[in-house]
């Protein structure tokens, strides 16, 4: 496969103070000019905001890239589309570039759909010709037929993103450098744009790097992972892999303090398994000191995904509890819940749950492992495969 | 480096009619616009020339057509620099998201103002009937004359516009100099020729193309070939630099817009 997309050690500078960028911008500009600008160094203030990133990409393939706000996930797609150029390192592009880093961008309020179409077509490099020609074709994938006609002032976010998005991907790039721009579509949009991505990548039409904060989309488009963190990149071969690293490390910043009245103490937490797998045993073991008697205590327990869908909540109830230590152990067998990251919760009340003694939703996470995950392409919260019989039926 | 130009021109034409279209699309009064600024200035210094106020030399025609002339095309030339410098500033996110050609936007925001004074010839026209100051025939020069004023802003324009994108002072700057900048040239009085007033005409650059465009609509002939010459020499190196500048400068100034 002819590789499309070649990034050899890239960096970009970034300045932390606006003064300072602003000094830097006028002897960038004026070194530029001389043809005698050395950028591999970093000066006072500057930090690297993408550092030192490799990677390629082949026709027909997808590159995923995750990464906490600020990582440097945007940053890396300007410079693939030539908005930036490169500080060090060389960036290497085979093909046209079609970027939709924002959806709608070029657009004029006052302007209608229709004539946005023309606008931002002509914007992307199209001829007046061609957009004609793919006129029916675009307003088919929008889907906003009925709104041709509207100034896309009144359009709704959604809307923005259909028309831009219709417009884009009827220029077919060899390098198609997508942005997170697809969060504002509804699902079935979202659905078309994802098929639209298989397709392009299976007719081998090119090549896709996409950002997206959505587990599910790059889980279902991309070969390769792409995960940044503070613009240092390491590549993952399956995205499985890269996801739950990725989750793991963003959840465990969102640890919550826990809060609990003073008549009981959480001591302790643990996962009695390091490593959890599907099919696998998991166990929750929990420690807590209570400094009264109560006749009813409520534990209860939730598991949520990492972008907060409930997978399960239950509760169990103890019979009258004198003041003391427990240790309470939560145990599940043969768990089939989907490869990902998960929130375990915990919260603790008295008295018929008149009184809360402890409450915490995102108290741990851990990571369930799914090794057919990137092979089998499974999706969704529960792995539960149907039990599938074949019989060829005689023809009469 | 100027083909870069020529092959958007699809581009920069779609940019033009969606100046166009937007501008007139909530207006009532559309042209009229156009017209009226230049119309009241003229108005009030001819009143205040005929009522003496101040008065304004001998000019070679009347007063009110040697002023409506020269307004109209000191406009062209200030309305070209401003929408330039504007024209990065006001696309927004299109500067900093969208990799394309950016000179076309540069290049396209010239099309209003130039739209605005093919308007204007028609009163300009009217005025010219009435008060029978018929021009010679070396008006037909006149139009390259315009073109190097156009390429002169246009120059400047490519500097400003990618200024003001992260120093907006420039936009107010370039205002402030337009809108002063009419009494520096022979434009609502004649050249003056006593010494130290005649410096600012002899050293504005703009001076010498206005003086050639009036001599060629009532002289017949170009007094002053040499200094009309320099400033065709720098209505092109303005812009040939200007180009430059704008593309080698563009990524360092888009990182920080």
């Amino acid at each position: 496969m002819k590789t499309l997309v070649k990034f050899d050690g890239v960096s970009k500078r970034y300045c932390r103070t606006i003064k300072t960028s602003m000094k830097y911008g006028v002897k960038d500009i004026f070194l530029d000019l001389l043809g005698r600008n050395d950028t591999s160094i970093l000066r006072a203030d500057e930090f690297w905001g993408v550092d030192s990133v490799s990677f390629e990409v082949a026709r027909g393939e997808c590159l995923g890239v995750i990464g906490a706000n600020g990582a440097g996930k945007s940053t890396l797609l300007k410079l693939l589309s030539g908005l930036y150029a490169p500080d060090k390192g060389s960036i290497q592009t085979l093909g046209s570039i079609g970027a939709l880093l924002e959806v709608g961008a070029g657009f004029h309020p006052l302007l209608t759909g229709k004539e946005n179409i023309y606008l931002n077509g002509s914007i992307l490099g199209m001829s007046e010709k061609q957009i004609r020609q793919k006129f029916d074709k675009i307003v088919q994938f929008s889907g906003l037929e009925d709104y041709l006609d509207m100034p896309v002032k009144n359009y709704s976010s959604g809307m923005y993103v259909r028309l831009g998005f219709a417009v884009a991907s009827q220029i077919n790039p060899e390098i198609l450098v997508v942005d997170e721009a697809l969060a504002v579509g509804d699902v079935s949009f979202r659905a078309r744009c994802l098929n639209y991505f298989k397709e392009y990548l299976q007719a081998e039409r090119g090549c896709l790097v996409f950002v997206s904060h959505n587990r599910h989309d790059i889980h279902r488009v991309a070969d390769r992972v792409l995960y940044l963190e503070q613009g240092v990149a390491s590549l993952y071969d399956s995205a499985g892999e890269a996801l739950n690293y990725h989750d793991q490390r963003m959840l465990e910043k969102n640890q919550q303090a826990i809060s609990s009245a003073s008549s009981f103490e959480l001591r302790s937490l643990n996962f009695a398994q390091e490593a959890v797998s599907v099919g696998s045993d998991f166990s929750v073991i929990v420690e807590f000191e209570t400094a009264r008697q109560f006749d009813d205590l409520q534990v209860g327990y939730m598991i949520q995904t990492a972008e907060g869908v409930m997978l399960l909540a239950d509760s169990h109830t103890f019979a009258k509890t004198v003041a003391g230590r427990y240790t309470v152990t939560l145990s599940w067998e043969n768990i089939a819940w989907a490869g990902g990251t998960y929130w375990f919760g915990l919260f603790v009340w008295a008295n018929n749950r008149t009184e809360n003694l402890l409450s915490a939703a995102n108290l741990k996470c851990f990571s369930v492992s799914d090794p057919h995950l990137d092979t089998l392409k499974r999706d969704g919260l529960l792995v539960n495969p149907a039990v599938v019989d074949v019989q060829e039926t005689p023809r009469i | 480096m100027i083909q870069g130009i020529f092959r958007n021109r699809e581009l920069i034409a779609q940019l033009v009619k969606r100046d166009f279209v937007v501008r007139y699309r909530q207006s009532y009064l559309g042209y009229v616009w156009a017209l009226l600024p230049q119309l009241v200035t003229v108005g009030i210094f001819g009143v205040l020339s005929s009522h003496r106020v101040f008065d304004m030399g001998d000019t070679p025609v009347p007063y009110v057509v040697y002023a409506l002339w020269n307004v109209s095309v000191w406009q062209l030339f200030s309305n070209c620099i401003v929408s330039c410098t504007s024209s990065l500033s006001a696309a927004g996110s299109l500067v900093t998201k969208v990799n394309f050609s950016k000179e076309a936007l540069v290049v396209a925001s010239l099309g209003m103002p130039i739209f605005d004074f093919l308007i204007r010839l028609v009163p300009i026209s009217i005025v010219f009937i009435w008060y029978e100051a018929v021009p010679t025939p070396g008006f037909i020069l006149v139009p390259l004359v315009l073109c190097l004023l156009v390429l002169m802003a246009a120059g400047v324009g490519f500097y400003c516009s990618l200024i003001n994108l992260v120093l907006r002072d420039i936009g107010n700057l370039v205002s402030m100099i337009m809108t002063f900048g009419i009494f520096s040239a022979p434009i609502l009085y004649p050249p003056p020729s006593a010494f130290p007033f005649s410096l600012v005409n002899d050293l504005n650059p703009i001076s010498p193309a206005i003086k050639a465009m009036q001599d060629l609509l009532w002289r017949g002939a170009v007094t002053e070939p040499v200094s009309l010459f320099v400033v065709a020499l720098l209505s092109v190196l303005f812009f040939l630099s200007g180009l430059k500048f704008f593309q080698v400068a563009l990524p360092r100034i888009t990182e920080r817009a």
